[in-house]
């Protein structure tokens, strides 16, 4: 499959990440690179396994009390910036 | 004409003490970020681990769904970037822990696609200024319950969904309260006609029973209308704007390239053994194998078991009120009237149905009138008591002492000739009046049905005389 | 105090538990090493004198009254994706530059009498195999300062092998203990998946990273193996293993051990490297063991593999980096310019990120990271298969030595580096890097490797190698 730029910035805008052009150009080979590498790939088909071997299952924990974890105090020394106890970020434009 | 097709996502969150992947507290209302921990504010080097309380009550919902519980599910990570979604991504289920269940309503039955668990995210709260985000709420355990395009109408929508709360809340599930976001609903809703169907649509912020069934009407109005007009309808995520009445398209959180769903690394799939679906499947009465009981064993009316299914409380006030002995038709007349009345008015009730049950007696012996019953159980509603005692302060205690009362007749009788004559000549307004006369004699406190029997002994007395 | 360096981990310990040396005197030397070398050098990030001097203290203070596990009161030093209470975190980037975390990775509660150094310097994110790729600089190899030490433990390599600590933490998600560790000169561990705790490990790929140590010989790893492995219930991917008695897994020799060296992975590295791992081989057999020559034949595909497992993971891992809830926020009217202005991450993250991210989105690259796992289940069977023709596989840790800091890779090539690491985490397999020989001055690394959860093996292999030879306890000219 032909990867062109614009899906290169789609896939930053996806990242959340600001990218130069020269960025972007050698992104554009690298990713054909890995598209072409994705494709490449012929395995046996697998016998549906239902779990990794040797891969735990997930032991829900037993029921617990509540326990503390991080005061407000806490929670807002980490932050960039707090009000009142929230988190502050800039006002977000659309409802949702 | 169109039909509507119409499937519901519902979210609701389970009633746990601890959040679905680590130890925080569920509690409702506390200060903003005061309920967090590493976990579910997605600090560097957290890692999850499941809850087993949301795990059986995600089952409980399974079984009470007739669901298919899956013994091998697995986790998902759901890509998107929102403040209140600290981790960037939901963790949510691919392989789902239930599938294929039905919910049957007697007049049309829902099929249930699947049902899953995920973390619900953090609250944001938009100023003018900025936004303000609570993480208290972030990974808060939910079941999302999808339901096949199966609803035909707004009202069926509504009453499924109004259902599915009451099932929640009979197993104990979750509390569903719309108002505090413990059951959210989102609707997707297509037409189809004699020319095949419109693009789905699907609708977010259906916060109330009564906005979904507007939503849903709203939008099969708009749709049908541009279908008029030969226009296509375009498949995108609106919201429903409850104070402009009307639905309103929404800037998706969703990125183009869709949420690049990953197989959760850090937790393995839940494998389930028979203990646990057993233990699940023991589920308390459920509203409709209720409602069946309290018609069959108790004899009420349709209507009247309905109601009081609906509403928990009540059922369950109803239900302690007979098992102190009240029989059941008049227990059902109390609780649905007064009692409801009462509890709306006060938002709490100090009395219990035991003492309902000995008023309910105390009307049935005569010892006290319907409307001074009423008046003792406005009192005990407000400063609870005992019934026998108010009954005797408020000096609502009603006469049937036979002598006592015919003496109260003969007077009333001899004390109005002309009334006596008028009832003889055929005036039944004289009884009446006649009557009144003797109650008043009796302070208010006779037994009624006595009185008249004895009213009606004194006028035939007189006449022999 | 000078040859304190060169004494082993049971050695100190024996020191401390007899009183003759104090916490607080080897912290002290230890720290002082840390601040000469730092300039030449740059291992640290951090170095957090306060908080391990009053830990030296606390040991010292607990001493008095009462008896200390083995390796109380030995100082450490701590990769910085590796969350320690009091401390900045990093993790080499300047998105987590102020941030200090509220709570202990799981190997730092077990740790907890051990004072800690400083918080040692890494690729950003730990992506990267040769740490150029630090916020904070490139960490410079002590036996040649303009080489580099790899990566991406490249701290934890180089602090120990310039003895400015006496062990230290790294993490492994496709060779960054072993790989730095042959590089520098030490013994690297990258223990089983699921053998230590990744609570308070910043993630780079979940299902591939793995906490381990990094001393001067097999019989410290050890002994730090010792301390820091075990389930752990508030991660759920840790094993729930019998933790074996490490020390004694020492006293077997390699009688009877085969040995399997897979002919390809010879083929594809520098012929000195080569030559210096199958003398080791032929050494090993001289003490009992037995050789095979194996097939390995997976190369492209390991590279495929990890590309997709690991970069896919990587972007939902540092999704959370979003200038929100902590660390460095960017300038932004909008959101969506709050979040590119706070994800400042270096080049190589940001490639990384941007190929993950395209890995997971689905309609360009349909199945990629599933296709990804796929392979490396592939290759998972086939060492497997490997482990039923020998015990131990044996092969070199990296291709080269350590390379000039001055020279530029293809992004796509670099990974090539890693091809003799990268099965090992695919697998989930423990492995270790020995020093097995110098090259041009420099160290070669042999690497070891066993099925899931047999380390034992590897220590055993490992302990009778250097029983036989001192490569391990060589000194960089350069910090002597
Ligand atoms: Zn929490």
């Amino acid at each position: 499959m032909e990867i062109t730029q614009e899906q290169v910035k789609k896939t930053a805008a996806m990242a959340k990440l600001r990218l130069s052009d020269e960025e972007i150009e050698s992104l554009h080979r690298l990713l054909r690179e890995l598209v072409a590498r994705s494709a490449g790939i012929s395995l046996p088909e697998e016998e549906a396994s239902t779990a990794e071997p040797g891969e735990a299952a997930a032991a829900p924990a037993p029921f617990s009390r509540p326990q503390p974890g991080l005061r407000q105090e806490e929670v807002v020394a980490l932050a960039p910036a707090a009000e009142r106890g929230f988190i502050r970020v800039p006002r977000v434009m659309d409802h949702e | 004409m169109y039909e509507a097709v119409i499937g519901l996502e519902v979210h609701v969150e389970l009633l746990t003490r601890t959040k679905l992947f680590c130890r925080c507290s569920t509690r409702f209302g506390a200060p903003p970020n005061s309920q967090v921990c590493p976990v579910c504010l997605g600090l560097p080097g957290a890692l999850p681990v499941l809850n087993g309380e949301a795990v059986d009550q995600a089952l409980k919902a399974a079984a009470a769904l007739n669901c298919r519980i899956n013994r091998i599910s697995t986790f998902a990570r759901k890509h998107y970037f929102y403040p209140d979604q600290p981790k960037g991504y939901q963790i949510t289920q691919t392989r789902p822990l239930a599938e294929g269940g039905r919910v049957d309503l007697g007049a049309f039955q829902v099929n249930i696609a699947r049902l899953h668990l995920e973390e619900d995210a953090g609250k944001s709260i938009h100023t003018p200024e900025c936004t303000l985000v609570d993480y208290n709420r972030s990974g808060i355990p939910l079941i999302e319950i999808v339901t096949e395009p199966c609803l035909r109408t707004p009202a069926q929508a509504r009453e499924f969904l109004e259902h599915l709360r009451l099932i929640m809340e009979y197993a104990g599930i979750s509390d569903c309260k719309m108002e505090e976001g413990s059951l959210r609903c989102d609707a997707n809703i297509s037409l189809r006609g004699p020319g095949g169907s419109t693009a789905v649509v699907e609708i977010k912020n259906l916060n109330s029973f009564r906005a979904m069934e507007r939503a849903l009407a709203y939008e099969i109005r708009r749709q049908s209308r541009l279908l008029a007009q030969g226009k296509a309808v375009a498949a995108q995520t609106l919201r429903w704007d409850e104070a402009a009445n009307r639905t309103v398209v929404m800037r998706s959180k969703e990125e183009a390239g869709g949420y690049r769903y990953l197989p959760e690394p850090d937790l393995p799939p839940l494998i389930l053994d028979e203990a646990a679906i057993a233990r699940a499947c023991r589920l308390p009465e459920l509203p409709l194998a209720r409602k069946a009981r309290f018609i069959g064993a108790y004899g009420l009316s349709e209507a009247d078991a309905l109601i009081l299914i609906g509403d928990r409380m009540l059922a369950d006030w109803f239900e302690a009120a007979v098992a102190a002995g009240a029989r059941p038709r008049p227990a059902a007349n109390w609780v649905l009237g007064e009692v409801a009345r009462l509890r709306k008015e006060t938002r709490h009730l100090p009395f219990t149905p035991a003492d309902l049950a000995r008023l309910i007696d105390m009307t049935e012996r005569g010892a006290v009138s319907v409307a001074g019953a009423k008046k003792v159980l406005a009192v005990l509603a407000e400063r609870g008591g005992d019934p026998e005692q108010i009954v005797h302060s408020l000096g609502l205690a009603q006469v049937s002492d036979r002598e006592q009362l015919a003496e109260v007749a003969r007077q009333a009788v001899a004390e109005n000739p002309d009334a006596v004559r008028d009832y003889r000549s055929g005036k039944d307004r004289a009884l009446r009046f006649l009557l009144g006369k003797a109650m008043k004699l009796s302070r208010g406190r006779a037994n009624p049905q006595l009185l008249r029997e004895l009213v009606l002994q004194a006028i035939a007395d007189a006449e022999r005389l | 105090m000078n040859e304190l360096k060169s004494l082993s981990l049971a050695e100190l310990s024996e020191l401390l538990a007899a009183r003759k040396l104090s916490s607080v005197e080897l912290t002290s030397y230890y720290l002082e090493r840390s601040r000469k070398y730092q300039k030449d050098i740059n291992g640290y990030i951090t170095i957090t004198e306060d908080l391990a001097l009053a830990t030296a203290r606390r040991a010292d203070e607990l001493r008095t009254r009462e008896e200390l596990p083995l390796l109380a009161g030995i100082p450490v030093a701590v990769k910085d994706n590796i969350v320690a209470r009091g401390a900045p975190t990093t993790c080499a980037s300047r998105v987590l530059e102020n941030y200090v975390s509220p709570f202990d990775a799981a190997v730092v509660e077990k740790l907890s009498l051990n004072p800690l150094l400083g918080k040692v310097n890494l690729d950003e994110f730990a992506m990267g195999a040769d740490n150029k790729t630090s916020a904070f600089g490139p960490v410079r190899n002590p036996w040649d300062l303009q080489r580099v030490p790899g990566g991406s433990s490249g701290g934890s390599a180089a602090v120990v092998a310039a003895g400015c600590a006496p062990f230290s933490l790294g993490s492994d998600t496709g060779g960054s203990i072993r790989q730095p560790a042959a590089f520098c000169g030490v013994t690297g561990f990258k223990p089983t998946y699921g053998r230590v705790s990744r609570r308070g490990l910043v993630a780079f790929a979940s299902s591939l990273d793995q906490i381990g140590p990094l001393a001067r010989s097999i019989a410290d790893c050890a002994l730090v193996l010792q301390a820091i492995c075990g389930h752990d219930p508030a991660d759920a991917t840790s094993a729930r293993q019998e933790v074996p008695d490490f020390r004694a897994c020492l006293q077997a020799d390699v009688r009877g051990l085969r040995l399997g060296l897979p002919r390809e992975n010879f083929a594809c590295c520098d012929e000195e490297v080569a030559g210096a791992v199958e003398e080791a081989a032929r050494q090993l057999e001289l003490a009992g063991a037995t050789v095979h020559w194996v097939s390995m034949p997976y190369r492209d595909e390991v590279v495929t593999a990890y590309l997709l497992i690991a970069t896919a993971e990587a972007a939902s891992n540092l999704a959370r980096f979003d200038g929100v809830k902590y660390g460095y926020r960017g300038q932004g009217q909008t959101l969506d310019e709050l979040y590119t202005s706070s994800r400042i991450f270096g080049a190589t993250v940001r490639r990384r990120l941007m190929l993950g991210t395209f890995a997971l989105s689905g309609e360009d690259c349909p199945a990629c990271y599933e296709q990804g796992l796929r392979l490396g289940r592939a290759i998972a069977r086939h060492l497997d298969s490997l482990f039923r023709q020998c015990d131990v596989l044996l092969l070199p840790t990296a291709p080269t030595v350590a390379f000039t800091l001055d020279g530029e890779q293809d992004p796509l090539a670099s990974y090539y580096n890693d091809i003799l690491t990268i099965p090992a985490n695919l697998a989930g397999l423990p492995a270790v890097s020995v020093p097995c020989g110098l090259s041009s001055g420099l160290p070669v690394g042999m690497q070891l490797m066993a099925p899931r959860f047999r380390e034992d093996l590897l220590l055993r292999v490992g302990h009778t190698w250097q029983c036989l030879t001192d490569w391990h306890q060589r000194w960089p000219r350069e910090v002597n």
